[in-house]
């Protein structure tokens, strides 16, 4: 007996339980992924979905240990995929959309603003996760009720001052840090952060851990990762254009200044 | 508000509020119509109307029409929260009245139900270090007096499609109904779970069945709600 | 730079860039003569706007039972304004002339700077509003500079425009009591010119709005204003009496904490169903729009040959390479427009009735934005909105 997994679903309903058995007497598994919770029904272990969406089923390979004991032949994620459009729905054909409430986890790629330099690390702010979109709705604009200046008036001096170029200063966006050790993966003694980042910068990363409270831990050991928009002169400049793995240029003056650039061939 | 805000341009201090005389007779045919229509929640289902996603700043949004009240729901986040890891997100529920008729301690009890609903049924361990945020605006309340509750399912109900639309995962479907004999607000999930109740009457029960008839009336209205919020939502698609 | 064509930057989907670099996304688009929302550089959005039915006095309200006066609500791109017009009553100072035969002798000591009276003679007749304005983004606490901005802003504008005037504002109090044959009966002045209460008492209405934005995309203060004008335009004063029996009773009143009584003389009921309309000055009515001056870029509009003859279309002077963007939205325009204009005019468009400059803004931009704004209240005024 088989049961139909739904195409489209809304939060709550019960998509399949954990184990079905097919045609053949074979013992098929699904597991739970995003948009989904594992719960029970009459003691049965079921799948429900979380998520109004459409759901996907993807087949995931038995470990060699599970093909040893023969007990299952085969093994299926059920995931739900939230129906609201995100930043990468036009650019992406091939599916890989990821819910846009999504929090960063280990292994997801980032992009991050560089907040901070110290010698140890670079303080970043997570401002979009691929695939899945900017983290805030809004950016910092009005936040504060930004506007052209920002005035505070004698006697309300806790307001905060902020005068910047606009950015999502109210405390909005999570942070990250990304440590000298993780900026690149050869000849870690060497890396100085003043020559990988500067403030301002764009950097795209991986996260290596979802960190303490204040931040996510990021990397970017590998040849995809690093600076991928950068502006020359701490940010007054020009907009630079990567020549190699740790060069940038801004074409029309030929100012050349260090970064770790990600993949700029 | 108090007289001493400097943030706001508030007028003269000496200002009395405008006090309306007494409504007359005919308004109380119209309560009955009312009574007798709040007994048929497929005529009020009907009645009612919903949209989704018209505030575009928020992470989801809801708006709720239903015989005079207006309600608008909008849910922030999960956005960072400062302070300690936690590994759970945390909830919190702001009401604003724009009728100026909730009084603030019910403003708190309204958000106090609203939050322990939500709590039980968003998938919290989903979202680490961040908070959820609900924000609900009463934008017009008809016969608040008499149909508090009522308003508060209302609030409930328009909040369930508001987190759905956000995409927050949710393990359940919230319905809420509104008894007005014994002026109950009780919130169902699953096959009549019970995950918020608040009752208010001045009538003394007899025993524990006289509630349970009530229990049991507003979970099957609490059905036909759950259904109907369903189709609304796969028709959306 | 096209020389060197591995000179490239990666991909981003379009919201992304704007959201990394606000200014590049701008100029790029501009150097192909469109706006990130699509408009070109002199079109407005569109505004839609009802009443909302907020309102006591609203047909298409079943809640009759409200404070609202009159309500409006705009809508504009994915922007919404809810504007609430509610009243209070205020007991008119009785002047110093009136009573004080020594009033002469005094005002010659206190005020003694006739050009500030003069000034202020400017705006005697004209009644003030009180607004707040509160901007929904899913916090809350103290309001916002932007929102604080705003009130002030609306306040001052609102006032100077002498779009109310005070006699439109004063309560014509009636009397309610029993006549001969028991019955409960309101007697107002109108009705009954023989009624008169004592002439030193006279009291006015007091308005207040309320504005809540959702979804705002850009500068609020000309959707503010337009809500603004459509809810006046809606708002009905109700009669109001003085209960007999009521006046001049003691009423227990409780303040912070602290309970006391308050000899109240007259207590003032609004009549439940008799109203006026409100009157405004509507040939003081016009209305407000707003502008940004960029310089565009050359590193980005040299980018590719094609784009740069189609942007010399788009610029009518070639001397001068800034661009006046109507209407601003969006956070690419909103971050990268430092140079601002507002501009309130009247009815006929002839006066201005509020110009804000922010900026470094050349003669030519400021012309053509006043004429444009012209244009555009005029426009909305046919419009009847």
């Amino acid at each position: 007996m088989t049961i139909d997994i739904p195409k489209y679903t809304f939060p709550g309903q019960p998509l399949s339980p954990v184990y079905q058995s097919s045609n053949n007497k074979s013992i098929i598994e699904y597991i739970p992924g995003n948009g989904t919770i594992l719960s029970k029904i009459n003691n049965i272990d079921v799948i429900n979905s979380t998520l109004l969406g459409n759901v996907k089923v993807n087949e995931v390979l038995l470990t060699d240990e599970e093909v040893a004991e023969k007990t299952i032949s085969q093994k299926f994620k059920i995931e739900v995929i939230n129906n609201k459009q995100n930043e990468y729905s036009e650019l992406n054909d091939n599916g890989i959309i990821i819910n846009n409430t999504y929090l960063p986890k280990e292994g997801d790629i980032v992009l991050v603003r560089v907040l901070k330099i110290s010698l140890k690390q670079a303080n970043v702010e997570i401002i979009a996760i691929e695939n899945s979109g900017n983290i805030s709705k809004e950016s910092g604009i009005g936040m504060n009720g930004y506007q052209q200046s920002n005035v505070t008036s004698g006697s309300n001096g806790q307001f905060l001052s902020i005068i910047n170029n606009g950015l999502n200063e109210s405390g909005e966006n999570f942070r990250g840090i990304i440590r000298v050790q993780d900026i690149r993966s050869t000849e870690k003694d060497k890396v100085k952060i003043v020559e990988s980042f500067k403030p301002n910068d764009i950097i795209r990363a991986k996260v290596l851990s979802i960190g303490d409270g204040q931040n996510y831990y990021l990397t970017t050991n590998e040849n995809e990762f690093g600076v991928v928009f950068a502006k020359s002169q701490n940010g007054n400049g020009q907009l630079m254009y990567p020549i190699d793995w740790q060069n940038m240029i801004v074409p029309s003056t030929g100012e050349i200044e260090l970064r770790k650039c990600a993949k700029p061939f | 508000m108090s007289t001493l805000d400097r943030r706001r341009i508030l007028g003269p201090a000496n200002v009395k509020p405008l006090i309306f005389g007494l409504s007359s007779s005919q308004s109380k045919q119209e309560n009955k119509i009312e009574e007798e229509e709040e007994e048929d929640i497929n005529s009020q289902i009907s009645k009612t109307f919903i949209k989704t996603g018209l505030i575009t700043n928020a992470n989801g949004s809801s708006y709720l029409e239903y015989n005079g009240n207006i309600i608008s729901v909008s849910i922030y986040g999960p956005r960072p929260v400062r302070g300690t890891f936690t590994e759970k997100t945390s909830l919190d529920v702001h009401l604003d009245d724009n009728t100026e008729t909730i009084s603030d301690l019910l403003n708190k009890k309204f958000c106090n139900y609203i939050e322990n609903n939500f709590t039980t049924v968003i998938n919290l361990n989903k979202y680490p270090k961040s908070g959820i945020s609900i924000f609900i605006n009463v934008l017009s309340i008809n016969n608040f007096q008499k149909y508090k509750y009522k308003l508060l399912s209302l609030i409930s109900d328009a909040t369930t499609i508001a987190l759905i639309n956000s995409g927050i995962e949710i393990i359940d479907i919230v319905s809420s109904t509104f008894d007005l004999n014994s002026n109950t607000v009780i919130s169902f999930i699953k096959s009549n779970e019970i995950v918020g109740l608040l009752s208010d009457s001045n009538k003394i029960y007899k025993d524990v069945n006289d509630f349970n008839k009530i229990i049991k009336k507003l979970g099957n209205d609490s059905n036909i709600v759950k259904n109907s919020l369903i189709n609304y939502l796969m028709s959306g698609n | 730079m096209s020389e060197q064509p591995e000179l490239k930057l990666v991909d981003f989907p379009p919201a992304v860039l704007a959201r990394i670099s606000p200014e590049l996304s701008l100029q790029r688009h501009l150097a192909i003569g469109l706006r990130p929302n699509l408009r070109t550089f002199e079109e407005f959005k569109t505004v839609q706007i009802n009443d909302g039915g907020l309102s006591r006095y609203s047909s298409t309200n079943s809640n009759n039972e409200s404070d609202v006066l009159g309500s409006s609500i705009l809508r504009s791109g994915n922007t919404t304004v809810i504007c609430t017009i509610r009243g209070g009553i205020i007991e008119e100072d009785i002047l110093g002339e009136n009573n004080n035969e020594d009033a002469d002798a005094v005002n010659a000591i206190f005020a003694k700077d006739k050009e500030s009276i003069i000034n202020q003679e400017n705006l005697i007749d004209s009644a003030p509003i009180y607004p707040i304005v509160e901007i929904e983004r899913g916090r809350n606490g103290p309001p916002t500079d932007e929102e604080m901005n705003l009130s002030q802003k609306l306040y001052e504008t609102f006032l100077h425009s002498k779009i109310l005037s005070k006699s439109s504002l004063k309560v014509k109090v009636g009397l309610k009591s029993k006549n001969d044959k028991n019955e409960i009966e309101i007697l107002y002045n109108d009705e009954n010119s023989e009624f008169q209460l004592g002439p030193k008492r006279s009291w006015n209405y007091i308005l207040y709005c309320k504005f809540k934005i959702f979804s705002r995309s850009g500068p609020l203060f000309d959707l503010i204003w337009i809500s603004l004008i459509s809810a006046l335009k809606q708002t009905k004063l109700p009669y109001a009496y003085i209960d007999e029996n009521a006046a001049d009773i003691k009423i227990p009143i409780k303040m912070t904490g602290n309970f006391g009584t308050i000899r109240e003389q007259y207590a003032i009921t609004c009549d439940d169903e008799k109203f006026n309309n409100l009157i405004l000055n509507n040939e003081e009515i016009g209305y407000s729009s707003n502008f940004g001056v960029i310089s565009l870029d050359k590193n980005v509009s040299n980018n590719n040959e094609e784009d740069e003859k189609k942007m010399e279309i788009d610029i009518n002077d070639e001397n001068n390479d800034s661009i006046l963007l109507v209407d601003l939205e969006g956070e690419e325009e909103e971050i990268s427009c430092k140079n601002l204009i507002n501009v309130v005019v009247d009815s006929k468009g002839e006066n201005l009735k509020s110009l804000t400059l922010t900026g470094n803004i050349d003669k030519s931009s400021l012309q053509k934005a006043i004429d444009l704004s012209k244009k555009r209240s005029k426009f909305l005024i046919n419009q009847e909105i």
